[in-house]
């Protein structure tokens, strides 16, 4: 008796939670995405404690002086691990400086602003990622988000969807089955999106395509979004598969967010 | 009445919920499908509703919540296994 109370206790637990989730979808929607805007800042929130302690744990040295037990004495090892430390500082700032300085090129030739991007690219199952800067900052939906080399004009990497106040959510150009119209060496092509950078096209068999071709796209004014990372063709196919990725690693700290 | 599966549920859910922050996709996934086969979990729902609250593009319904269905298919779809084998 008492677990039939039981079940039909935490069965009504379940209903009422199913209500709540479907009332809040409809409640956020209603209120224009307060409800996600909150869930984002909290994300972010978890994000930055999660990276600071991490850099925290990684620059206390206790790793490297754990591996140094085994080799050295004592001296030796604090020394080594306020070298460390110091080495580790300067490797953070000097990445940091060196991915900020890249992007100033960008401001000479479009006008825009950098942004730190403040989640994971892989913790996404639709290809997003947020950045740190929001409406406030004069962000709006449909803004180009770049990052790359300048020198060679640099990749358009995903468009802003959603914007807060502080906080914008942008999908990458090659998100999970995203297809995204583009150009390689004259052809068009349809692009799928495979995630993590790269994406994948059919063209013509006698298509002059070959690997490290720039591939644009006119949906993205006309900008580079990858380039061209292996082209395969099967016998007796009459079309041949394009592989392409952007050139380089997804590991940026800042972007330049552009109007499009 | 803290008892070991309450505390491995707890655990579960707070996994979850950091994962959805942190890790790949499948992990909540996992963590979900988890926590649907063994009990009657509302933090299932609620879980799925974070990760596309977090990373859903767009306005809801232009693009699929997929956790949040999928949180719904689980949490309902595991009933009828839940109440033959697993709910004392």
């Amino acid at each position: 008796m008492k677990n039939l109370y039981q079940q039909n206790k935490s069965r009504r637990r379940l209903l009422v939670a199913t209500v709540f989730v479907i009332a809040v979808f409809v409640a956020d929607t209603l209120s224009g995405g307060s409800a996600r805007a909150f869930a984002r800042a909290g994300a972010a929130y978890m994000w930055a404690t999660g990276a600071s302690a991490g850099e925290t744990v990684f620059d206390s040295g206790f790793f490297s002086t754990r591996r140094a037990l085994e080799k050295e004495n004592k001296s030796l090892r604090e020394e080594l691990t306020q070298l460390q430390t110091r080495v580790a500082v300067f490797d953070i700032l000097k990445s940091e400086n060196e991915s900020l300085r890249l992007l100033t090129r960008f401001t000479e030739r479009e006008r825009g602003i950098t942004a730190p991007i403040i989640s994971s690219f892989r913790s996404s199952p639709y290809g997003t990622f947020l950045i740190g800067a929001g409406s406030e900052d004069g962000i709006r939906a449909g803004n180009l988000v770049m990052a790359g080399d300048p020198q060679f004009g640099g990749f358009v990497i995903g468009r802003v969807e959603n914007t807060d106040a502080r906080i914008s959510l942008v999908k990458a150009v090659f998100a999970p089955n995203e297809t995204t119209d583009a150009v390689i060496s004259g052809i068009s092509v349809m692009l799928l999106g495979r995630g993590g950078g790269q994406a994948r096209a059919e063209a013509p068999r006698d298509a002059e395509i070959k690997t490290g071709d720039a591939v644009f796209s006119p949906l993205m004014g006309g900008k580079a979004i990858g380039v061209v990372g292996g082209v395969e063709v099967d016998k007796g196919d009459a079309s041949e598969r394009v592989y392409v990725m952007v050139p380089f690693s997804l590991t940026s700290r800042f972007v330049y967010i552009i109007g499009e | 009445m803290w008892s070991t599966g309450l505390t491995v549920r707890c655990t579960l859910a707070l996994t979850g919920f950091i994962a959805a922050v942190f890790a790949s996709p499948w992990v909540v996934l996992i963590v979900m499908g988890l926590l649907a086969l063994r009990w009657r979990a509302w933090e299932v729902l609620v879980i799925g509703l974070w990760m596309d609250f977090l990373w859903l593009p767009g306005a809801f319904f232009s693009s699929l919540p997929l956790f949040t269905f999928a949180a719904i298919a689980l949490v309902w779809g595991f009933e009828p296994l839940r109440r033959e084998f697993l709910t004392p």
